[in-house]
């Protein structure tokens, strides 16, 4: 039977295509390509802190190796990998729709995407630069790298996101199928719904600080000069404005992949549908009140501080929220221990170890001492890495079979699990340990007493690198050699399984009508 | 295929003579010196003449809750942003977490306004210095 | 007659019609976002600065801006009453308004161009360059200019874009390729327009009214 991949073949039907199972199988691989330049740069970086001075490059190098890695990772891989890829691909297949509302837009967004990286690039082989991927001024005034087409690329792609987080706000609200309301929708899609609207409201400031940034580092504006008048910690709240809500872009549409693979994988109804949909709004909310406990020590207010503070602290009761209604789930289900789930073991013990240390990091007196040192660092990779970059993987494994019609091999598939969690942990817990001794974050060297840990973290970078190598190897060998895949190999009860694996090109033969709930494993399938 | 019905054109005929009253009304009130009311005074009537421009010319009073709703949510993202930003500069100490410049011999003490945080001296010359970092530091 | 016509993906026409409109809405909330970044930081700076602002808006000419207010108010007014006459079937009428519009966009970049013309030759540019801030070195001016001219400079060039985007939208009308039932697509090119109108309903206070009265 034709699918959605042998309809055309040719590469016209690619760069032209609006389908958007393509469009979102094209940012699978961009994105997955920007992961690899930004994993490679950060095998670099580990490396280079196998020794507390010179070891395979400069000061300067280091610098600009830290900032390219920042800027890949957030802005190419993390914010567009699972909502772009994965949410263009299954939210309107979920929805039992045909397309996504605008599917010329859509495929603008590729295009899009892949300018703002080229230029990214450039700015990279050019000399690159090294302000961090926060461009903080004055330094960002100042500095004489290429910073310019790096803002700029960055400010492309941020067209990028806001148009995808357009499209499927507008999709999710005129194309469910008949008989589907928004409580019939699948957790993912309220999830993707959740971080369309943070994409569609925070993205654009962001656009505005890297516009002022540019003004100030190439017109010598001045907005933030204090010679001129110009305050740097209002750059710094217009940055965080963005960028905090921006950890919840990252993370969101992982705890909506999270939500639809725990049902399907312990073959039972969410512990509460409403609870898990309802929180995924309250993090959306919430997380645009909580900029300023990135600014605790820049010399904001103590009154804003305080406020910052306390209010940085309810996200922790919607991920507990979320967290406990997934455990809730798992338990007494028939669990049926698959790759995905190992990734989700591993996610529910990361997210929450990385969600408590960030409790603790809100807090304004603690954070004194733990600012811009490692401990953060590894706060906020446990979240991006632990949760984000696993959730990714759960994903990646679980809908794999639907996006190429192909299994892969299960023992290899658990192998790197279990490679890339104990990889990890040993990458970042050292990492906590070194923070809270006043290693402070982005120095070039350190004192010879955090030796040991650092020389243990770049060994658990190694792990961690294999088990995705891993990943790559037989993700790849399953494509050409990989049995093939039944229309629903785990007993999902999802939209997306009804149909063939891969979809057809319309994803349905005949619309669907929506029988049953989209988690009602109290009957058979059909039933 | 369905039409958009018309509504009558007198609708936006009068709510364009209200918004240019409002107009009129907030230039001569420019005139007038009212102290720290222009500001809050001045921002309301350009509020009205949105909120007219919104519901009958962006036609709001004929779409649905979707749209109403998103009408009604990005601007209070704009306040957010705005009122936060402001009153961190608003309540922020004269010389925020600026440490006492360390005192010649003789000069006695700090100057007078340069304080800590609630009128705190941070780190006072009479606190005992901190002990170095352990370690060497390699030359750069 | 050319008419927008049913996409596939769509149950009906109705639903189509909403899609459209609530993604132009989504576009305007980003946009209002956009501009958020130039609000707070001129309440930031009004509230660091509020002699120097209030001394600095004295030089702003206000009639000048309020002429301006009224064109853009004009312009938002026509387009509102063109796509209603369009929905009517009276479509000379509605091209006629929507070309009204656009002159009024342009009368808008003209007088603001005047405007900045006057600034450059009274020393003001934005940086805190020009022989301006050497009468006036206190840096609420240097920041005050420089956000002026950020803000009004972006929103002029949105002007511009109404300006072309409706243009347009009345030659598609005179050729008939929308008409009565594609009314909505005159409609949300109109909320651009409204958009950028409601705007500068709140610069114009900011940057011309609110000022010192010493004149």
């Amino acid at each position: 039977m034709r699918n959605y991949l042998t309809e055309e073949t040719t590469i016209w039907s690619w760069l032209a295509t609006t389908d958007h199972k393509r469009i979102g199988l094209m940012f699978f691989v961009l994105t997955s390509l920007s992961l690899m330049v930004g994993g490679a740069l950060a095998m670099v970086l580990r490396l280079e802190h196998l020794t507390p001075n010179y070891t395979i490059m400069g000061p300067q190098a280091y610098n600009q190796v830290f900032t390219l890695h920042g800027v890949i990772m957030v802005w190419f891989f993390l914010i567009p990998s699972i909502p772009a890829a994965f949410g263009n691909f299954f939210v309107p297949i979920m929805l039992g729709a045909r397309d996504v509302a605008f599917p010329r837009l859509n495929l603008a967004t590729v295009y899009i995407y892949i300018v703002g990286a080229l230029i990214v690039f450039i700015g990279m082989v050019a000399g690159g630069t090294d302000t961090g991927w926060t461009f903080y001024p004055p330094y960002s005034s100042q500095t004489y790298t290429m910073l310019l087409p790096v803002l700029l690329g960055v400010f492309i792609l941020g067209f990028s996101t806001i148009l995808t987080g357009l499209n499927l706000i507008v999709t999710i609200h005129t194309l469910r199928t008949k008989g589907m309301g928004f409580m019939q929708m699948p957790l993912f899609v309220w999830a993707m719904y959740g971080v369309s609207v943070i994409q569609v409201i925070a993205t654009p400031v962001l656009g505005m600080v890297l516009l002022l940034t540019t003004l100030d580092h190439g017109l010598d504006w001045g907005f933030f000069d204090p010679a001129r008048g110009g305050d740097v910690v209002l750059f710094q709240h217009l940055f965080w404005f963005y960028s905090h809500p921006a950890v919840y872009i990252m993370v969101l549409p992982a705890m909506g992949v999270i939500s639809d693979v725990i049902p399907t994988f312990a073959h039972k109804n969410p512990l509460s549908y409403k609870a898990i949909a309802y929180s995924t709004f309250g993090i959306a909310f919430v997380g645009f009140l909580t900029w300023g406990h990135h600014m605790f020590v820049s010399g904001m207010s103590t009154f804003s501080a305080g406020i910052f503070g306390v209010l940085s602290m309810f996200v922790g009761i919607f991920s507990a929220i979320k967290v406990f209604t997934w455990v809730g789930t798992l338990y007494k289900g028939s669990v049926s221990l698959k790759t995905p789930l190992f990734y989700v073991f591993a996610f529910l013990f990361l997210f929450v170890f990385g969600g408590m240390t960030g409790i603790a990091v809100a807090t304004v007196s603690l954070d004194v001492h733990w600012t811009d040192t490692y401990f953060v660092v590894a706060h906020f990779h446990f979240i991006m890495v632990g949760a984000s970059l696993t959730a990714w993987l759960a994903g990646l494994h679980y809908w794999w079979p639907k996006m190429t019609g192909r299994m892969y091999s299960e023992p290899w598939g658990i192998a790197a699990a279990v490679l890339v969690f104990l990889g990890f942990i040993a990458t970042f817990f050292p990492q906590f340990l070194l923070g809270n001794g006043g290693m402070p974050r982005r120095y070039y060297y350190y004192p010879e007493k955090f030796w040991p840990l650092h020389v243990m973290s770049t060994a658990g970078s190694w792990v961690l690198g294999l088990g995705l190598v891993i990943a790559l190897i037989y993700l790849s060998w399953s494509i050409f050699y990989g049995p093939k895949a039944p229309p629903n190999p785990w007993g999902g009860r999802t939209l997306e399984w009804t149909t063939a694996s891969p979809p057809p090109t319309h994803n349905f033969e005949v619309s669907p009508t929506l029988g049953q709930g989209p988690y009602d494993y109290s009957r058979p399938i059909g039933g | 295929m369905s039409t958009e019905e018309p509504v009558s054109s007198w609708l936006f005929l009068k709510v364009g003579l209200v918004i240019y009253a409002l107009l009129i009304l907030s230039f001569v009130l420019s005139y007038i010196e009212m102290g720290r009311w222009a500001t809050p005074i001045a921002l309301v009537i350009a509020g009205v003449q949105t909120v007219l421009v919104a519901y009958f010319s962006m036609e709001l009073f004929l779409s649905r809750f979707s749209v109403r709703m998103l009408a009604i949510i990005a601007p209070l993202f704009v306040i957010l942003l705005v009122c936060i930003a402001a009153s961190d500069i608003a309540t922020r100490d004269p010389e925020p977490m600026l440490v006492p410049l360390p005192t010649v011999e003789g000069s006695g003490g700090p100057p007078e306004r340069i304080r800590g945080t609630h009128g705190v001296p941070m780190l006072g010359p009479t606190e005992p210095a901190r002990p170095a970092i352990e370690g060497t530091l390699p030359p750069p | 007659m050319y008419e927008a016509r049913l996409l596939e993906h769509f149950e009906d026409m109705e639903k189509q019609r909403h899609a459209a409109k609530l993604g132009m809405w989504i576009f305007l909330g980003s946009e209002l976002l956009f501009f958020n970044g130039l609000f707070t930081i001129y309440a930031f700076y009004r509230v660091a600065y509020p002699v120097h602002f209030r001394g600095a808006i004295e030089h702003n000419i206000k009639w000048l801006g309020t002429i301006n207010t009224a064109v853009l108010v004009a312009g938002s007014l026509c387009v509102a009453l063109a796509a209603n006459f369009l929905r009517m079937g009276r479509r000379l009428i509605a091209v006629v308004l929507t070309l009204c519009t656009a002159l009024a966009g342009v009368t808008y970049v003209v007088i603001k161009s005047i405007e900045y013309g006057i600034h450059f030759s009274e020393g003001i540019y934005p940086g805190g360059v020009g022989r301006f801030y050497q009468e006036h070195p206190e840096p609420g001016f240097k920041v005050f200019f420089t956000s002026y001219f950020a803000t009004t400079g972006l929103h002029v060039i949105h002007v511009a874009g109404g300006v072309i985007l409706l243009t347009w939208m009345a030659w598609w009308i005179h050729r008939d390729r929308v008409g009565p039932a594609g009314a909505y697509r005159l409609g949300i090119a109109g909320l651009y327009w409204h958009f950028v109108d409601i705007i500068w309903l709140f610069l114009w206070p900011m940057y011309y009214l609110l000022g010192a009265h010493t004149k």
